[in-house]
């Protein structure tokens, strides 16, 4: 009876995608968007259950050796008009060595105008008063009021920009989230294990949850150039589908702080840049650090490849060439506790980051 | 400058005051409206009006106007039948602005008298620039 809720849950989950993506096409309602805060702020352990950044969808694929991860962030409620406690909720959708996980989150977002923030209202109402345009004056030619109006136009322009950066300032946005990460096979025939072993004739497919993981996030970008996050995470994770496997306790920790480091578009030319005019996009390599944490309570015998805690330090340098085009390289130093042995071990992998949709 | 006095042809010292200020209050008040998403910033920078063959006036006074609200509504003034205006506006939304409509509406009787677009509503994008005119022949 349980997989069969399970199996509907699931079913209704994938039909709220497909309606949320066919709103899709108008993505010009998306608030105010800054690149320095992105969905990897947690880019190793907990990356398969992050919700982070601030845009409307997001999708990111990661290469490595032992952890390949597809992921997409989408934010629904940016799609709808009234404002809403709900605007900034964010459903994650991920696979990440064979593991699905689905997962929803409640969020908040000061640089959206369209939740039951003020400040977005506040910072444009701070801004101070603009002369209007006037009317064409005697003696002023046609040709003269245009030349007036286009100048008019270009300081408005600035003037937005400025307002943005101003936004840009002590941005913040936290998710408090639950997803569910499942097996491979969630149903079906109980099929016995065949061994000499001691699991000969249990159910190798008795489960169809592997975790269930609750998270806080909380990212703080000090202005469009440098940001933090930090959060935790607590899941209860079994080793296998097998019967007789149990949940064990797992606490996580998880931080991060990014800078931007070098501009690809001077500074002075960025006013030219259509995706700085219009989001506040800047073209640039960020570098930043990472700190994961992962520690397992309970019986030792169903902990993930008897892991008792997990440590990593991830150095990572951010290509932002475009929205639609943005990659990460990072070389993650791992730490970990058997149940009596450490180990530290280090490999690098690439993180490709497509922003779908994340127009102002 | 547009004047855009309700009361404007009463005067306090004549007999017939009163008279005039309900004469203006049964006539057709016009005035320009938007409405938007509650929350978009938003300036209106131009909101020129020409009568009949004046010269166009700004009805904003010289100076901008910056709401997130979702409701501005400005008063041009009481008009006669055949009065020809032309109404010219130009607003900037600073972040995406998801519905849009202006309008100029009328009281006594109350009428949308034209809105733009003609139906539904405009989106904007962030720092999109939106000017149009309206040509009204008040009937």
């Amino acid at each position: 009876m349980k997989k069969y809720i399970l199996f509907y849950a699931i079913s209704l989950y994938f039909l709220s995608i497909r309606i949320a993506f066919s709103q899709t096409a108008d993505t010009n309602r998306v608030n105010f968007f800054s690149s320095v805060i992105s969905t990897n702020i947690k880019p190793q352990l907990f990356n398969d259950i992050s919700f982070g950044g601030f845009d409307l969808l997001a999708a990111n694929l990661q290469f490595s050796k032992d952890n390949s991860l597809q992921k997409v962030v989408f934010s629904p409620f940016k799609l709808f008009n009234d404002p809403s406690i709900f605007k900034d909720s964010r459903i994650n959708f991920s696979q990440k060595n064979g593991i699905s996980t689905f997962g929803i989150a409640y969020g908040f977002d000061n640089t959206n105008p369209y939740n039951k923030g003020k400040r977005v209202a506040n910072v444009f109402m701070r801004l101070p008063p603009f002369p209007a345009l006037t009317p064409r004056g005697a003696g002023e030619s046609e040709d003269d009021f245009k030349k007036r109006q286009k100048k008019y136009l270009d300081d408005l322009a600035l003037a937005r920009i400025g307002f943005m950066q101003e936004l840009a300032k002590n941005m913040i946005s936290f998710t408090i989230g639950y997803n569910i990460s499942l097996f491979e096979l969630i149903g079906g025939t109980p099929v016995p294990i065949v061994s000499t072993g001691a699991d000969n004739g249990l159910i190798s497919n008795q489960f169809s949850t592997k975790s269930h993981n609750y998270s806080l996030d909380v990212n703080y970008g000090v202005n469009e150039n440098f940001a933090i996050n930090v959060g935790g995470v607590y899941k209860r994770q079994r080793l296998s589908a097998v019967e007789g496997q149990e949940l064990a306790d797992y606490y996580g920790f998880n931080t991060s702080i990014t800078g931007r480091v070098i501009w690809l578009t001077p500074k002075d030319k960025l006013i030219n840049n259509a995706d700085y005019r219009s989001s506040l996009f800047i073209p640039s390599i960020l570098i930043g650090l990472s700190l994961e944490t992962l520690n397992a309570t309970g019986n030792p015998k169903f902990y993930e490849d008897s892991i008792s805690y997990q440590q990593i330090i991830t150095p990572f340098i951010d290509f932002k060439i475009s929205p639609k085009s943005q990659f990460r390289l990072s070389v993650p130093i791992k730490k970990y506790t058997k149940v009596d042995t450490d180990f530290v071990s280090t490999g690098p992998f690439l993180q490709y980051t497509i922003e779908l949709a994340n127009r102002n | 400058m547009l004047n855009t006095s309700l009361f404007k042809k009463a005067n306090i010292e004549k007999e017939n005051f009163e008279e005039k200020v309900l004469e203006a209050l049964n006539g057709q008040q016009l005035f320009f409206a938007l409405k938007w998403t509650k929350g978009g910033p938003l300036v209106l920078f131009q909101l020129f009006v020409k009568i009949n063959d004046e010269d166009e006036k700004d009805a904003l006074n010289g100076t901008a106007i910056k709401d997130t609200d979702g409701d501005i509504s400005i008063f041009l003034g009481v008009f006669k039948k055949g009065d020809k205006l032309k109404i010219t506006f130009g607003l900037n939304a600073f972040l995406a602005i998801p519905q849009i409509v202006s309008m100029i509406v009328q009281a006594n009787p109350s009428l949308i008298l034209e809105r733009k677009p003609d139906a539904g509503f405009k989106n904007l994008s962030g720092g999109e620039t939106w000017q149009d005119t309206f040509s009204i022949t008040i009937q």
